[in-house]
Order: C-alpha cells, then structure tokens, then sequence
C-alpha cells in the first residue's frame, strides 16, 4: 500500500519536474545542445567521428547531471518550491528520485537521437542504455550535493570546476592504459569504459565490472545526496 | 490538537536561543493567534510544530503524538501558508494548484470553486509570475487548505492584501473555523487577531507574556470608564465616567434626559496597548 502510494507520488513528481523543465526552457536548450553535438559528428572524418560519438554520449548526460540539476534546483529553491514541497507527503526520496528520472529520460533519448542519426557500425543497445542511465544518475547525484551546498548558482559554478577534473581528467589514463580493467573502480572511467565498449566492443566481465562499480556508487551517493538535501535545503531554513 | 511544552531551540551556528520556554495548548476547532514583534520567535514556533526545524527541547504533542515521531502522513493532515507565497512562476494559478495537490492522497476536489472564492478566476490561466503580491498571497492561501486538511498554519495571512481581499481570507478562516478546522496562525496585526482569534498568545524574545481571548486581555488591562460626547448648548462636550453604575450616575442622568448625545466609548485597551504593557515594547 505505502509502495504504491510512493510510486504514485513519484509518477506525479516526474509529470511535474517535466512541465517545469519544458516551461524553463531547459528541454529547448537540450535540443540545441544535441544539434550542436550532430553538426559537429557531421563535420568530422569517419574514424574520428568512431571515437567522438562514444565521447559525446559519455559527456552528454555527465554534463546534463551535473550542471543541468544545479539549474533546476536553484530555480526551484528561488521559486520556494523545494519549500512548498517539504510540507507535502511527497519524500525527499520520491522527490529525487523524479529528478534522477527526469534527466535520465532526456540523455537515453537524446543518446538514442544522435547514435540513430550518425552512421557508426554495430552498437550493444543494451549496454548504451544501461551506460547512459548509471552515468546520468551519478553525475546527477554528484550536482545534487554540489548544489545543496550552494548559495547561488555563481557559487555552484565555482564548486563544479574541482569536480569536474577530479571526475574527468582520470578519464585521460584510458588513452594510456586502455586494457587495465582495475582503472574501472574509478566511477567517472567505468562510465566512459561502458559507453565506448557499447559502440566499440568489451568483455561481459568489464562490462559487469563498471555496472557493479557504479551501481554501488550511485546507491551509495543516493543515500548521501538525501541527507545533505535535508540538512541544506529544508532543515537548514531559509 | 496541539500541545507545546518547555519549548526551547536555537538555530544552529547562533549563540542565541531564538525560542527560550513557550507552553500553550490549542484546542481542536479554535484559531489561535501568535501575536508580537520582528524577531519574536513566531515563525520559528510554527516551522517547529510543522516540523520544519530539528532538535528542540521540550515536547510537541501534535494530534496525539509526538511531532518528532510522526513520519510524512503528517503533511496528509496540515496545510501551511507561508509568509511568502512559494509557487511555479512559469505555471498558471490552475497548473500550480494540480501539481502540488496531486500529491495528496485525498486530491483535491473543487479547485475552480476555490479560485472562485479568492477572486482568482479570471486569472486562472495566467502566468504566476504575471501575478501582484496580492494576488500571490491569495493563491498560496488557497494552496494551503485545498486538500482539506485538519490544522492549518498561516503565518502572516493578510500580508500585502487590500482590506477587500483580506475581508476573503478573513471570511474563510472563520468559514474553516466553523468546519471543525484547527488554525494557528501568526500576524503583527491587532485587528486581524482580534476579529479572528479565540485566543492570542504575545511572544516577545522567545517567551509568552500572556494568553487570553483578546476581548479578556482588552478589558483587564483597560480602564472600566466610559466616554459620552455630547452636544451642550450647540458645543461638543465629552464627560469620562466609570462602569460602575452609570445608570445611577447623576451626571449621565443629566446628560440623557437634556442633551444630544453624538457618541459613547468604553475604554478597554487595545491589544496593542497590552502589548506595550506587558512588553515594554511596540508591536511593530
Ligand atoms: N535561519 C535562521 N538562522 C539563524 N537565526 C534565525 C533564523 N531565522 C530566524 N532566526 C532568528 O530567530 C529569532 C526569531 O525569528 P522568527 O523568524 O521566528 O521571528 P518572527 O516572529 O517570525 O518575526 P517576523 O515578524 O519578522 O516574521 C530572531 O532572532 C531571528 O534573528
Ligand atoms: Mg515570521
């Protein structure tokens, strides 16, 4: 009874977070943002569009989880709607959870877009998909927290640029070390390690390495993202 | 309905207690008034009982159970109306009330009759952002009771309203009152609390310096005097005369068998001179 009344709320939450996001204008600046990504897979040599499109698809929803999410948080906090919600029966959990779903749903379709559109060989459906979700919810969690203990969007901005290199620049060492499959204990490499390995092959033991690595982070700053989201953004006041 | 004992809490980070030891208790179906000053302690008191703020000392038995033991169906029960109104810019006053009451178990029902009631319902399908302060207000008012709960928490309800509007939400209330429903809400208004609260409770720095029905308060602390004016040999005269037995007072005789009276005044105080008293200080 209590999961199915949670599941009801997070499907109004999702109905909800979509009609705010299409009304922010953040799903038009999406679509402009995938057409730039088009145009410039368009413009490149066939080999090396054979590696920036697994580039592309890794950077998409890392950077739609973590600067997208600051976005929309900030708006909601300005707009005192994460107050209004707090004195609803909808959870922290559900609330977060519609926003993981939310940024999700955009980066599998507009992954799914641009991999349709560009003309690449044999891509693993199955392991794009599941790439691009566990990336998009870790990047995503990682802006969750960043934004919780963010004032304004300036200081969000400010307190990315470490994140972003921490998570990003190990990413360089699969240039160098391309087969060593310990570098996928690193979350930000086992996401890059699952997406490239859908267009361009990998082992069912690397593949169910990254998976495991990142779901275990991702429950891991789930729980972590709740807590800092109370302390910060509803017990803090205002 | 609610029952508030040694509260005590100091937000963190702050030297200073913000609530230093409030009790008081308020009965299912009255509408309790927090009355007193910038910086008094109300709306910290309220986002206690919500539960909005953590960690306080004392206890907050809240529809029969501690306020830290109850878990979300709380907000199932309450509606809240901050001092602020808190809404989807970019959304309609209609798309605002859907979204946020879909998350009740009991969906709100008659959200155009609502609209109705607040004057809204030419504005419906306007922009939020488009909307006064004014009209914000009456908006996030209606957004706190549509999904007919049991307590209601209004801080500053009349805030930034014209008296039409806020005669509205003044009408509702005391219509919420009649339902059954528990209000506690908070103002630095003296007519608000007064046409509206059974009782009021003053709270200056933290403490409460008294709670009564207004009328009580206005009338032990005011003088029991009348003033009569009236017209004397084509001249306005006023004559101060105690309570107690006017009707044998000579001079009152005098003047209703021979004079025009214009007006007559009993000198209870206002709840603001109450304040004072008791304070040492002004309400505003
Ligand atoms: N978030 C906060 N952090 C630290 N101190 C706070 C915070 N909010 C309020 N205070 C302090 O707590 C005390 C009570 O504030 P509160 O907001 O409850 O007053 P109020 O009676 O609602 O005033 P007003 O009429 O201005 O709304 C004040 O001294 C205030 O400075
Ligand atoms: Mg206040």
């Amino acid at each position: 009874m209590n999961d199915r009344q949670s599941l009801i709320r997070i499907r109004k939450a999702l109905f909800s977070d979509m009609l705010f996001q299409f009304k922010q204008g953040f799903y038009f600046i999406y679509l402009l943002i995938s057409f730039i990504y088009l145009l410039i897979l368009g413009q490149l040599p066939f080999d090396f569009a054979d590696i920036a499109l697994p580039i592309i698809v890794f950077s998409d929803p890392s950077v739609l989880g973590l600067f997208f999410i600051g976005g929309i948080l900030m708006l909601e906090k300005d707009q005192g709607i994460i107050q209004t919600l707090s004195v609803t029966p909808l959870k922290t959990k559900e609330y977060l959870i519609s926003k993981l779903i939310s940024l999700c749903l955009i980066s599998v379709l507009a992954v799914l877009l641009i991999t349709a559109l560009s003309d690449i060989g044999s891509v693993n459906y199955l392991f794009l998909i599941v790439g691009v979700i566990l990336t998009s919810v870790f990047f995503t969690l990682i802006g969750i927290m960043i934004t919780t203990k963010s004032r304004h969007l300036n200081a969000f901005f400010v307190k990315m640029i470490p994140w972003m290199i921490i998570l990003v620049l190990p990413c360089v060492l699969l240039v160098f070390f391309p087969k060593e499959w310990f570098l996928s204990v690193y979350p930000s490499i086992a996401s890059l390690k699952l997406v490239y390995g859908a267009y361009h092959g990998i082992s069912f033991a690397e593949a169910s390495l990254s998976v495991t690595v990142l779901i275990i982070s991702n429950l891991f700053l789930f729980k972590k993202a709740i807590i800092m989201f109370e302390k910060h953004m509803i017990y803090g006041g205002l | 309905m609610i029952n508030v004992r040694n509260l005590q809490f100091s937000y963190p980070k702050s030297s200073k207690e913000a609530i230093k030891d409030l009790s008081f208790s308020i009965a299912k179906g009255e509408v309790f008034g927090f009355l007193g000053p910038s910086g008094a302690g109300k709306t910290t008191t309220q986002r206690l009982i919500i539960g909005l703020l953590r960690g306080y000392g004392g206890s907050i038995e809240i529809m029969g159970k501690e306020r830290s033991m109850w878990d979300y169906n709380f907000y199932e029960k309450i509606g809240v109306a901050f001092d602020f109104p808190n809404l989807y810019k970019k959304l309609t006053a209609r798309e605002n009330l859907k979204l946020i009451g879909s998350y009740y178990r009991s969906a709100p029902k008659d959200i155009e009759g609502l609209l109705v009631r607040v004057g809204l319902e030419g504005e419906r399908n306007k922009k939020v952002e488009d909307y006064s302060k004014g009209m914000k207000m009456r908006l996030n008012f209606i957004r706190a009771i549509m999904h007919d709960p049991d307590i209601l928490f209004f801080d500053e309800p009349t805030s930034g309203l014209d008296p039409v509007n806020a005669k509205i939400i003044k009408d509702i209330i005391v219509e919420l009152k009649n339902n059954g429903k528990t209000i506690f809400l908070t103002t630095h208004h003296m007519d608000v609390a007064e046409q509206l609260c059974d009782r009021v409770a003053f709270i200056n720095e933290g403490l409460i310096s008294a709670i009564d029905r207004p009328k009580n308060l206005m009338v032990q602390y005011g003088k029991p005097m009348v003033t009569v004016e009236f017209e004397k040999f084509g001249e306005v005269q006023s004559e101060k005369l105690p309570l107690e037995n006017l009707k044998d007072n000579p001079i009152f005789e005098d003047i209703l068998r021979n004079h025009r009276i214009l007006t007559i005044h009993s000198q209870e105080a206002t709840l603001e001179e109450v304040f004072i008293l008791l304070n040492g200080r002004a309400l505003i």
